[in-house]
């Protein structure tokens, strides 16, 4: 007989522990407030955990890593953790996701990873699962093997106001390098981007992490969360020439992204170089900040591609609100934190 | 003192490294190169700037000790081995099988990390596992915390080296006590670390910043695992602080464990006959897995078949029946001990292709040659103005002295190692100025400029990012990385003419022995952008310069305006 032992908290079923009595066709976020299904049979309940054992909540799908071709061999980070910070687990049977508020940052992640809406973000900025199903619309379901529904997600998990998003370059201060970069990834691929973050301590590879986008665009990312933000243009030209010369991408599909807190200072010299570099060289640097990130996720909002009009920086006019009216289409602009949207004065 | 190497300090990278060895080769007998196999295969390990098969080849190497992913797997195989993840066979220590700890811990998923705790905390010295310089009796990890909750809950990083790691024995309760009270007396005031470091360099013969390297790992795990987090403490005299690993109430908890917990060594197991050390490494092993969250109810029946003879190991050792005690038999047992105490079927040798590489042309991959580029020298006239005379008359001298433009070149080099940013900008200027060549340096805050220096070649201005040796010793890819920089800048903004396809200049004091990295990006800005890069070290420079004045000849402006690559004298 094997010496090998299960571990008490490891999911040895498959399937879901429930399922709802009725086809799950949309859902509604309302910021604050838990998430409304809209069933086929007409009614409408408030989300509740299934106990999925796949727990999309706490673990990523690996398709989400990959790059396609030979950037699949990219040295990501290996982990699979949906919580930047580790703070979603199963309760102690193993039956529901629990979140401990303690450790919760508050960025969501789990919540817009949930295929059933069943987490919310309160006005304290935690994240809640709804696990008593307070509707009733759920039944027993130890058989329902049956892939995730992709219902509709319809309003937003929250807004410029949601605490995490309003203290975010406190937060994101306040985390590990590797957090950093995991809540990064993490919020790229819950935003529709197949994304791979370096992992910490590999110098081999340039670039901070790379993206593929559904329009075949591959994105090669400077994360720099500091306001020493000046190097990060520059560390894109290198990354931009590996990946063209080492991995044969193509000039043409390389969208260079740096992904910073907020925006420096208007008179830091990050504007211009970057103006430099698309009139010697052809080469459009973006510039998302975690804070506008965050907002296209919580809007459930896909970035599909990186067009020629999004995330641009003009010395003197950024603004990345334009940017996210286009994506999200109705848009409060309201700036959650200095620097989120645009540079100050 | 312990060593524990540091292959990378991210304890979650550190468990999929394991787990990709693991689940390509279960069952089977595997060697270092196997484990690269897995671990590149699975992403977790690149070499030389490339990544996947890419990276072995590039990596692999007849001289093993110079095969960089084989020396970075074979720190992960020493401290796998020290977890009793993987065991040595006992034909060769450097053939390895996986152990039932280690399946375990991929069995754990995510819920790896108390499983983990539980096996720093069975890292034990002396044991049948590891052969160990010098002579420690010590649980390092345990002693490791128990000093931290004697010291005001924490400790240094040179607090850890001077007291846990370097400690003989923590076996008795007065010899945990000397430890903390070294580590007290160490807080008295600044100077006395660094008084202690020293005498440990010396006493060891061991650099100080190696020293400190082999914290880097135990320092991850006490901060992965939740144990430690950073805080400042005061130095009992003046104000100073120094950074301090304070125990969480996590660490607090563990640590107070470890107190209650009895701690057996492998010198009292080996009393014990090989029934009753059976039982007791099997009662042992199952505690430890029950402490880790696993569910022993599966082997409860053999477990309570195996209670008697468990009892009695440990009436014999003198130890109370129902005690926690500490005993991790895959880190402590010999492996023939541990082969019949956990039986595993034979396992077959893995497939070896390493040797397929080594005997191909695939070794040494990546040949940089033709990055390195012999001066054409021209009649030229050297620079004439009178602020070259003192450096003009050192160089002749020099010449004089040394009898080689080489020798008077290595030694002018030498002689401006300690030269910051103020004296070395100027002095490379200066030396292309003899060369008969018009420069210049950009002053300190023109910020519009963002290139150091500037060389005119056939009227055209060239760029130079400039490292001086107190900024750089040896020349990096950062300089390359601001030498693309200058020349975007330089085009865009304009203000000095010069043209697209002239290079853009990297002087720095030393160019490193280790050229591939530069190298390959300097193809690779080419290859996309169509800049070319040049760069020169110090030694080159002057040697150049004292060709021009001693011989009148110089370096073709041409081939100097397009340099792609390493001028090589």
């Amino acid at each position: 007989m094997s010496d090998v032992v299960p571990h008490k908290r490891s999911i040895d079923r498959s399937g879901r522990l429930r399922k709802f009595r009725a086809e799950l066709k949309s859902l509604t976020f309302t910021p604050h407030n838990p998430a409304t299904l809209h069933l086929s049979d007409g009614n409408d309940a408030l989300a509740t955990c299934l106990g999925c054992h796949d727990a999309p909540c706490m673990e990523l799908q690996e398709s989400g890593f990959k790059l396609g071709g030979e950037l699949d061999a990219f040295p990501g980070d290996p982990s699979r953790d949906v919580c930047p910070v580790n703070a979603i687990d199963w309760n102690e049977k193993g039956e529901v996701a629990v979140v401990d508020s303690e450790i919760c940052i508050g960025c969501g992640i789990c919540a817009v990873s949930c295929p059933y809406g069943a987490i919310h973000l309160t006005t304290e900025g935690k994240a809640v699962v709804e696990s008593i199903d307070p509707s009733g619309i759920t039944q027993p379901a130890l058989s329902e093997t049956a892939p995730h529904v992709k219902a509709e997600c319809n309003g937003a998990l929250g807004t410029a106001d949601t605490a995490f998003l309003k203290r975010l370059p406190e937060v994101v201060a306040s985390l590990s390098d590797v957090q950093t970069t995991r809540l990064t990834r993490n919020m790229f691929l819950a935003c529709g981007v197949s994304a791979n973050m370096r992992r910490k301590g590999d110098t081999n590879v340039r670039m901070d992490g790379l993206l593929r986008l559904r329009s075949g665009q591959i994105g090669v990312v400077e994360l720099e969360t500091s306001p020493n933000v000046l190097e990060s243009p520059r560390a894109l030209l290198e990354d931009i020439a590996v990946l063209h010369n080492r991995f044969g991408v193509p000039m043409n599909t390389i969208v260079p992204v740096s992904v910073i807190c907020g925006f420096p200072n208007v008179r830091v010299e990050y504007y211009q170089v970057i103006e430099d570099i698309e009139r010697v060289l052809g080469v459009r640097c973006r510039s998302i900040t975690l804070g506008a990130l965050c907002l296209l996720m919580w809007n459930f909002s896909y970035l599909e591609s990186l067009g020629d009009d999004l995330f641009t920086t003009i010395p003197g006019e950024t603004d990345l609100s334009s940017s996210l009216e286009k994506l999200i289409g109705r848009f409060e602009n309201d700036e959650p934190y200095l620097g989120a949207f645009k540079p100050s004065k | 003192m312990l060593r524990f190497p540091n292959p990378g300090s991210t304890l979650s990278n550190f468990v999929a490294v394991y787990s990709a060895a693991f689940e390509k080769y279960r069952g089977q007998v595997v060697d270092l190169d196997n484990i690269v196999q897995a671990t590149v295969e699975a992403n977790l390990a690149t070499s030389s700037g490339h990544m996947g098969g890419e990276a072995i080849a590039r990596s692999t190497r007849k001289d093993r000790s110079r095969d960089p992913l084989y020396n970075q797997l074979k720190m992960y195989a020493e401290l796998f081995r020290s977890l009793g993840w993987l065991r040595s066979t006992e034909h060769s220590a450097l053939n390895y099988t996986f152990t039932l700890l280690g399946e375990q811990i991929v069995a754990a998923g995510r819920e790896w990390r108390a499983l983990l705790g539980e096996t720093v905390i069975g890292i034990a010295y002396p044991s049948h596992v590891l052969d160990l310089r010098g002579e420690h009796h010590i649980r390092p990890f345990a002693t490791i915390l128990k000093t931290m909750a004697a010291c005001n809950n924490g400790l240094s990083r040179d607090e850890m080296i001077l007291g846990p790691l370097s400690a003989s024995s923590d076996r008795t309760e007065a010899e945990l006590s000397d430890i903390a009270d070294k580590v007290m007396a160490l807080r008295e005031r600044p100077s006395a670390v660094i008084e202690a470091l020293n005498d440990l360099r010396d006493s060891r013969g061991i650099q100080i910043n190696t020293l400190k390297n082999y914290t880097r790992w135990p320092l991850a795990v006490l901060r992965d695992l939740g144990w430690t987090e950073k805080e400042r403490e005061p130095f009992r005299s003046g104000n100073k602080t120094f950074e301090i690993h304070r125990l969480t109430a996590l660490g607090q908890a563990k640590a107070e464990s470890l107190r209650e917990a009895i701690d057996l060594r492998i010198d009292q197991i080996d009393q014990l006959s090989f029934p009753l050390r059976r039982a007791l490494a099997r009662k042992a092993h199952f505690m430890m897995m029950d402490r880790a969250g696993f569910d022993i109810s599966t082997v409860a029946e053999q477990l309570d078949e195996l209670s008697d003879e468990a009892k009695s190991a440990l009436e014999k050792l003198g130890i109370p029946s129902g005690s926690e005690f500490l005993f991790s038999p895959f880190q402590s047992l010999s492996i023939s001990d541990s082969s019949r105490i956990f039986p595993t079927p034979e396992a077959p040798e893995a497939e070896r292709h390493v040797q397929d590489v080594l005997d191909g042309l695939e070794v040494g991959r990546g040949s940089r040659e033709h990055l390195f580029v012999a001066p054409h020298f021209v009649q030229g006239n050297a620079g004439q103005d009178g602020d070259l005379d003192p450096i003009r008359q050192e160089l002749v001298a020099l010449h004089a002295t040394h009898g080689s433009i080489s020798a008077a070149a290595r030694e002018f080099a030498r002689s401006r190692v300690g030269d910051t940013q103020t004296l070395f900008y100027p002095l490379v200027t200066l030396l292309l100025r003899l060369m008969g060549f018009r420069s210049d340096y950009s002053r300190a805050g023109v910020n519009y400029q963002r290139w150091d220096a500037c060389v005119w070649l056939n009227d055209l201005a060239v760029p130079i990012e400039i490292k001086s040796p107190t900024e750089e010793m040896f020349l990096s890819t950062k300089a390359i990385r601001q030498a693309i920089e200058n020349k975007v800048i330089l085009l865009s903004r304009g203000g000095l003419e010069t043209r697209r396809e002239f290079s853009t200049l990297v002087v720095g004091f030393q160019i490193p022995n280790e050229r591939g990295d530069m190298s390959m990006l300097i193809d690779d800005v080419h290859a996309a952008f169509g800049f070319k890069i040049g760069v020169l070290d110090l030694e080159t420079l002057t040697y150049l310069a004292i060709k021009a004045v001693t011989e009148g000849v110089t370096i073709e402006e041409e081939q100097l305006s397009h340099l792609k690559g390493f001028l090589d004298v």
